[in-house]
């Protein structure tokens, strides 16, 4: 006889369910699994957190961002890399649908700029719905994270990047802060 | 009855074949028009009218792609009829996840240059993948559920449009909320539409045989990458260069894409692709080997994996 499962599961319920990855708990019959260690949650988390939350110190997920920054019509485009110092790989949040993974806000002298929210990247498939995407990033290796666009001034020479970055295990978004020259329009 | 005959085993092997390295996506259809549209290196915008999109839903104002959208409006009856005929009476969830592989793995069986039915099913199918996918790895027991429990086709627009299920990278998708609804009606076995199954799919090889293959390829690729993930997060890369796995693991191909949205996946929850006690033999087996054998690394696991799909590929699915 088989068993059905009586729960009562809607689209809403297990939407819900699919945006919060499930516990490392899950053991069916004889397969026992290795790591039972609580998921975080990466669609929360790759929002811009409070400005009043205590971020969790870059030492603790041992990333080191690399920018770079372009002029182009009406602002500028930053783009993200980071690398993984530690010793050992790490699962790192790099996409949230068709979005980056990380939040990030730019500064010019201490003035907020506007992000322009746009996505140039393509993927394999022309649709990517709302799945998180976690890359598995060796140690000490780069991982390519993605562009971001913000309207600014002509004349802005430096800007402040601020990144909150989301790696699997970590107590909270690392937050890197950097401060990047804006070099040349894009394609000239 | 769908399938004029069985496929022969170089069909198998060419649909096991299609599936493991995403061919579908580089064929081209009779208009000349890759089936992986904008996502296939052989999209021209050229020859692709894009427009803003019309519906008064979030899609509004993003471009979509209208080209795409008359191939599959001039053969919609045809791909209402054939999902129709494959979902049946009263589908469950695992069903609906089964005819959209299907589907997706046709054109791989099919004629060349592909039918414009096919490739419009294909298509409407790979979203459909992705969607029903993140559906059953929600949850242990979504499979045996049917999908008509879920809600109508109203509560499955809505989850589509508040989760932004219809857009993508560059494009959102192109069907209107009527269409949407009309095919999750046919999916969920709510009504038969005029017409049965459509021409192009009825004169293929195989039939529902192609949906079995097609699913235990997919779980054999769930259960490779699940596994490769977790030996490479623990250190155990060594044999990952070059290998399906290394690929998958930073574009995973879109019906995989759910799987890999959570780190760090229990390998057990590949068996939520499949009713309760209904995986295939060799998804189970290549699971069980893995639990068995924890040591192994990534090029032991992709030696097993390229095992199990050359037996399928050879000697067909096994019965449960």
């Amino acid at each position: 006889m088989i068993h059905v499962d009586r729960r009562k599961f809607t689209f809403g319920s297990l939407f819900a369910a699919f945006a919060v990855p499930a516990a490392a708990s899950d053991t069916v019959g004889r397969i026992a699994e290795l790591d039972e260690a609580p998921q975080p949650t990466p669609q929360a988390q790759a929002q811009a957190p409070s400005p009043y939350a205590d971020p969790a110190p870059a030492a603790a997920a041992a990333l080191t961002p690399r920018w770079t920054v372009e002029r182009e019509k009406g602002g500028i485009k930053a783009t993200l890399a980071l690398r993984n110092d530690s010793d050992e790989a790490i699962d790192l949040l790099v996409a949230v649908g068709r979005r980056p993974g990380p939040a990030v806000s730019a500064f010019v002298d201490g003035a907020s700029l506007e992000a322009i929210a746009t996505v140039d990247r393509r993927d394999m498939m022309s649709r990517v719905g709302p799945m998180p995407r976690f890359a598995l990033v060796a140690a000490r290796a780069w991982q390519d994270v993605g562009t971001y666009r913000f309207a600014a001034a002509a004349d802005a020479r430096e800007v402040e990047l601020r990144a909150w970055v989301t790696v699997e295990d970590a107590p909270a978004p690392v937050e890197l802060v950097s401060f990047v020259t804006v070099g040349a329009k894009a394609g000239a | 009855m769908i399938g004029v005959r069985p496929l022969a085993a170089a069909e198998r092997a060419a649909l096991v074949d299609g599936l493991v390295d995403g061919a579908a996506a580089e064929l081209v259809d009779v208009d000349g028009r890759p089936l992986g549209e904008v996502s296939s290196a052989a999209y021209d915008p050229a020859t692709t009218e894009i427009a803003a999109c019309p519906y008064a839903d979030r899609r509004r104002g993003e471009p979509m792609n209208l080209t795409a959208l008359a191939q599959l409006s001039g053969c919609w009856r045809a791909l209402l009829g054939t999902v129709a005929a494959l979902a049946g009476p009263s589908p469950t969830v695992h069903r609906a996840w089964w005819v959209a592989t299907t589907c997706i793995a046709a054109p791989l069986v099919g004629p060349r240059p592909v039918p414009v039915e096919l490739a419009a099913l294909y298509k409407t199918a790979l979203g459909l993948s992705q969607a029903t996918a993140a559906l059953l790895l929600a949850d242990d027991g979504v499979a045996d559920v049917p999908l008509v429990a879920l809600g109508d086709e109203d509560a499955f627009f809505a989850f589509l449009d508040d989760g932004e299920w219809l857009f993508g990278q560059v494009q959102v998708c192109a069907g209107s909320g009527p269409q949407i609804r009309q095919m999750y009606a046919a999916l969920a076995g709510l009504g038969a539409p005029v017409g049965g199954v459509g021409p192009a799919f009825a004169a293929l090889p195989g039939g529902p045989e192609i949906g079995a293959v097609g699913v235990e390829v997919v779980g054999l690729q769930a259960a490779y990458l699940t596994a490769t993930r977790r030996a490479v997060r623990a250190g155990r890369a060594e044999g990952l260069d070059g290998s399906p796995a290394e690929r998958w693991l930073q574009t995973p191909p879109p019906w995989l894409r759910a799987l890999v949205a959570v780190p760090n996946r229990p390998i057990a929850h590949v068996l939520r692709l499949f009713p309760a006690g209904g995986a295939p033999p060799r998804v189970a087996r290549f699971l069980t080997d893995v639990a068995e054998r924890p040591e192994r690394d990534a090029g032991d696991l992709g030696r097993a994996f390229a095992e199990a799909v050359a037996a399928l590929a050879v000697r067909g699915p096994e019965r449960a």
